[in-house]
């Protein structure tokens, strides 16, 4: 189940754009969805053409007003704007990874199919990190043991989390 | 230590020593970090570009990367001769882009060859590990290490979603670029090279010339590498391409054996000319000496060429290029003094072999010479 883009709730809009060769995905909730300018309703009593062409030209605009913001972020700490970064494939430093956290995740996963990183940790930063890692991989196995209706695996895998998030206080 | 003395030996992994070394000539690993205090390269003023090679440097030798040989050396860029950088680009030490880029930056070297750290080329740090033959694991496991090393001593930029963070968002989060070098002159011969880029380039794997990115193939020479880094830990993208190789390895065993037997005489054909043609000819331009020697080597892997040592063979693919022929010279050397000198080298060091040059006298044999 995705998750809204803009606010983390379950996504229950989809809405996929295709133009000049290239897909682009959003996925919102309901509200967020309505926020954007994107109405649901009124479009299901309408001759299906024009309901059609009226939600792909809000769709249009919801993403050029989108690209507008983002062509406008800057990082604070080296002043590289997103624009330019488009244009050279380069960031500036490594805070801008914080700035243009957004439009990335969209970038990184056209790039390499995801946008999370699993891998090696530094050791100086890496006792904490690693845990956060551990956490992620023993929660997305909690849930795949209760679909699988493994209960006691689930306990097991619960109980080991318990663990982990109590050794942060 | 200077690139003079890197020119008297060759790299370790250039013995041709290594499991499938036939067919498989290296595997690399390669590490692209940057430092958490700095702008990326991009950005980074001229000051701030020599602080942050000074700082990396000092780092490097109390990292302690020597490991069981002579220690870590490191040559600065900027100083060195345009001949000299290119000679550290034709060893495979550094990239093309770091030979003719600009600013403070330079290279770490260890463990004879087989470790590389660019210093100030696209990242701050890119650090490779060369191993002889097809020895992935094993040039993960050195790389891993000394990353751990090098990461004692610095502050790498990371973040716990992105990982390790690049200059470029392709190459963030491991960091990791695998590549094994490959020999095909069967698959090319008959014409199914383009069946293994295509079954490749699904499974997100890229293919690439002799020297990499944005290199032509030339010699049959062919790299396989990665091309996602984020989302994947090392191992799995490691085994990735671990898994494709020995398939292609297969492949043109399998082509080079049918080749063998039903079309033997036009093999052997094109080895014994492509022999004659390197013991004989008076100039060889490098594209030509890439093509003769990848069917000599060819011919000495069927064992259609006898009393030739492969490293030998190796050897000359690397000594043959342009910087390399100057260096022994002494001297620069236009296009077409460099095609003599290269012929007549070829012609030199083949000799050696005619003359038992190496191997043991085999009863029977003229060793009059």
């Amino acid at each position: 189940m995705k998750s809204c883009q803009l606010c983390s709730k379950p996504a229950t809009v989809h809405l996929t754009d295709v133009s000049n060769n290239a897909k682009r995905e959003l996925h919102l909730c309901e509200d967020c969805a309505k926020g954007q300018g994107v109405t649901i309703k009124s479009y299901l009593n309408k001759d299906p053409a024009v309901a059609e062409s009226a939600f792909l030209n809000q769709l249009a605009q919801s993403q050029a007003e989108a690209a507008d913001d983002e062509q406008a972020l800057a990082c604070s700490r080296c002043g590289t704007t997103y624009g330019s970064f488009r244009s050279q494939g380069k960031f500036g430093c490594p805070h801008c990874y914080v700035v243009f956290r957004k439009p990335l995740l969209n970038l990184l996963e056209k790039i390499h199919g995801k946008v999370e990183h699993v891998g090696k940790v530094p050791s100086r930063t890496g006792e904490e990190i690693a845990r956060q890692q551990q956490l992620r991989g023993l929660r997305s196995d909690l849930e795949k043991a209760v679909r699988g209706e493994d209960y006691e695996k689930a306990a097991e895998l619960r109980d080991r989390i318990y663990g982990l998030e109590e050794r942060q206080a | 230590m200077d690139v003079d003395s890197l020119q008297a030996g060759a790299g370790a992994w250039l013995q041709g020593t290594g499991p499938e070394s036939d067919i498989v000539i290296s595997s690399r690993v390669r590490l692209a970090r940057n430092l958490n205090e700095y702008p990326f390269l991009s950005k980074a003023n001229p000051k701030e570009r020599g602080e942050i090679e000074r700082k990396v440097r000092e780092k490097l030798f109390e990292a302690d990367l020597g490991g069981d040989s002579d220690g870590l050396s490191y040559l600065s860029l900027p100083p060195l001769s345009p001949l000299d950088r290119l000679f550290l680009v034709e060893r495979h030490l550094i990239s093309r882009e770091h030979a003719f880029g600009k600013g403070p930056r330079g290279v770490g070297l260890g463990g004879g060859e087989t470790i590389s750290i660019m210093v100030n080329e696209e990242d701050h740090l890119r650090i490779q590990a060369l191993q002889s033959g097809f020895q992935l694991r094993s040039a993960w496991e050195m790389i891993d290490e000394v990353d751990n090393r090098i990461e004692k001593q610095l502050s790498y930029a990371f973040s716990p979603q992105f990982g390790y963070l690049t200059i470029c968002p392709t190459n963030v989060g491991t960091g990791m670029r695998v590549s094994v070098m490959l020999h095909l002159p069967a698959l090319v011969m008959t014409r199914q090279i383009d069946k293994v880029f295509q079954a490749v380039s699904k499974i997100n794997l890229a293919v690439r010339g002799f020297y990499g990115e944005g290199t032509q193939a030339s010699g049959d020479f062919y790299q396989i590498s990665n091309q996602p880094t984020l989302g994947k830990k090392e191992g799995e993208i490691l085994a990735n391409v671990e898994r494709v190789i020995p398939k292609i390895i297969e492949y043109e065993r399998t082509v080079r054996e049918s080749l063998l037997e039903q079309k033997r005489e036009i093999v052997e054909d094109k080895v014994w000319r492509a022999y004659g043609m390197l013991q004989t000819a008076r100039t060889i331009n490098s594209e030509e000496a890439m093509d003769l020697l990848s069917s000599l080597r060819m011919g000495v892997n069927l064992k259609i060429i006898p009393d030739v040592d492969i490293s030998k063979v190796n050897e000359l693919f690397i000594y043959t290029q342009p910087a390399h022929l100057q260096k022994m010279e002494r001297s620069e050397l236009n296009s077409p003094e460099r095609d003599i000198m290269r012929a007549t080298f070829i012609r030199n060091r083949l000799k050696r072999f005619a003359n038992g040059g190496g191997s043991d006298p085999k009863p029977g044999k003229d060793h009059g010479r």
